[in-house]
């Protein structure tokens, strides 16, 4: 069962969306957000985090990175092509921790690198403080 | 007057966050680089006001640096510094992929010698400050980077090691310490 989704239209807040194709993984964050204050939103995939995004979503992503279709630094640039940076905090989420520097000209609009395994206690520590950022 | 320049792009916010954490306004005018998108720098900035006592300050071009004041270049605009105190925000075209690029602010500064300069370079993706660092420590700056172990992203800090034989390798909390330091 998919565990989310608080509908966009009913909340002009901040809120946390996920963006990976694991569904381990979007359960696992799911269960340790599902009661702080704001919405979280599960996107199995790029093209998923970019309608999320032409709905209006604003707040913190977390992004995989090695996702069938749009992968996650092809989202990223996708979600520049289409102006839609606008009241975002995006982290990658992933498992690979060194970065291609091919990438390099995507890095300006990638404010964290969260590798995965992840401590549940500094994830939403740190999801929080982006949170409170954005509001 | 003692100037730092900080230099930081992905992973350096939450390190930014943990050294400026209960800042006193020092007697130090700092220069905050960090690689953002332009509608995140105010929220950056707000945040950071927060957390210390410096006076927390998005430029918009023509100020002048103060000590106890803390500048966060906008995104999308390069920061340099005329005569190494008055703020020109600049659009021209990006520079190791970045716009603002560290490398830009600090090859804007020219040795004083009523300045007291001091370079850094945190967490990040790509080599941008690699330059910068090696020219301040040139015209007599102290220079430093973020211990690359308790970086997000290494390779910042790293390319900057490697061109510049550097005063110090910092943790956070002693960068923190340092800042608090300064008389």
């Amino acid at each position: 069962m998919d565990p989310s989704i608080d509908p966009i239209s009913s909340s002009s807040q901040s809120g946390l969306m996920v963006v990976d194709d694991d569904e381990d993984i979007l359960f696992t964050v799911h269960s340790l957000f599902r009661k702080r204050p704001f919405p979280v939103f599960l996107a199995h995939s790029g093209k998923e985090c970019l309608d999320y995004l032409e709905k209006g979503f604003k707040g913190v992503i977390l992004m995989d990175i090695m996702m069938p279709g749009l992968d996650g630094w092809e989202t990223i640039q996708e979600i520049v092509n289409r102006n839609l940076m606008h009241d975002l905090i995006i982290s990658m989420f992933t498992a690979k921790d060194v970065p291609d520097t091919s990438l390099d000209h995507l890095k300006e609009y990638v404010f964290d690198y969260i590798t995965k395994p992840f401590e549940p206690e500094n994830l939403i520590a740190l999801v929080d403080d982006y949170i409170t950022m954005l509001d | 007057m003692n100037i730092l320049i900080i230099g930081s792009s992905t992973g350096g916010p939450r390190v930014i966050f943990d050294i400026f954490t209960g800042i006193p306004a020092v007697p130090m005018a700092i220069v905050i680089v960090q690689h953002m998108p332009e509608s995140t720098t105010s929220r950056f900035a707000r945040r950071l006001s927060q957390l210390s006592s410096m006076n927390v300050i998005v430029p918009n071009g023509g100020e002048v640096l103060k000590p106890g004041s803390l500048f966060i270049t906008p995104g999308d605009n390069h920061l340099l510094l005329k005569n190494n105190e008055t703020i020109v925000l600049d659009k021209s075209e990006k520079v190791n992929f970045v716009r603002p690029s560290v490398d830009v602010t600090m090859m804007s500064l020219t040795p004083d010698p009523r300045n007291f300069l001091y370079g850094l370079i945190l967490s990040g993706m790509g080599s941008d400050g690699a330059q910068g660092l090696s020219y301040m420590k040139k015209i007599g700056a102290q220079v430093f980077i973020q211990d690359p172990d308790t970086c997000t992203i290494r390779s910042m800090p790293e390319a900057a090691f490697r061109l510049t034989d550097v005063d110090r390798v910092l943790s956070p909390k002693e960068i923190h310490d340092f800042i608090i330091s300064i008389k």
